[in-house]
């Protein structure tokens, strides 16, 4: 499985704790960008990512896209 | 330490050039790239060293926060390069501007960065084992910032 990937999704309004975004790396990942792709209201979520999924934010009142980088790296460059 | 790290909420004072901001990284960064949620007057200023990265804030009255990635990975260091930064201008006009990306093999991963216009994307011809290619559609030289990756097998 993978340290490092990108995802391109879509959410609908949320809480500050954010929605579950399957990452599909190898464990959970401890950097999580956002890139200029995300809406403006979009942010990351107060969940901290677990071993299945990030938790994204979106404030704003319709859907609203995210652009995502995780990264779970090894030990020698974490 | 740490080869790749997130800032998040770095406070950059109002009107302030090259506000150093520590990163925390074994070395000094070859990538530092602005993220979603940075302060629209927020850019990069001086050449990261060994403690430190450069930001400077353009707004003349409120301090604004930034979101950066720094990355000093060996890979950009030992020549098998597997990601990296891209910044330039495209020219205005309808074609395709190929931009040599420089990494071992094809990207996977093509992400736009803060600073990197709207008027720039992705052309129709696929990135390759040399070249990503961008449009501008906008009338004039238009800035692009894009975090390109080839991850290893290891790491994909």
């Amino acid at each position: 499985m993978a340290q490092i990937n990108h995802i391109s999704t879509a959410i609908a309004p949320t809480d500050p704790a954010g929605v579950a975004v399957a990452h599909g790396l190898v464990r959970a990942p401890s950097i999580v960008a956002l890139f200029v792709g995300c809406g403006a209201d979009v942010s990351v979520g107060t969940t901290d990512p677990d071993a299945t999924n990030v938790y994204i934010a979106n404030a704003g009142g319709g859907e609203e896209d995210v652009e995502v980088l995780v990264m779970a790296p090894h030990s020698i460059i974490a | 330490m740490a080869q790749i790290a997130k800032l998040t909420g770095v406070n950059i004072p109002e009107a302030t050039a090259n506000h150093p901001v520590p990163h925390g990284l074994v070395r000094t960064p070859g990538i530092v790239v602005l993220l979603h949620g940075t302060g629209a007057d927020i850019t990069k200023g001086n050449d990261p060293d060994e403690t430190n990265i450069y930001l400077t804030n353009g707004d003349a009255e409120n301090p604004e926060n930034a979101e950066v990635l720094v990355m000093a990975v060996h890979s950009v260091a030992n020549g098998d390069n597997q990601m990296t930064l891209l910044e330039g201008t495209v020219p205005e006009g309808g074609g395709e501007t190929a931009v040599p990306h420089g990494l071992v093999r094809t990207p996977s991963i093509v992400l736009f960065a803060f600073g990197s216009s709207e008027d720039v994307a992705l052309g129709a011809t696929p990135t390759d084992e040399t070249n990503i290619y961008l449009t501008n559609v906008g009338l004039g030289i238009r800035p692009y910032s894009i975090l390109v990756l080839a991850p290893h097998s290891i790491i994909s």
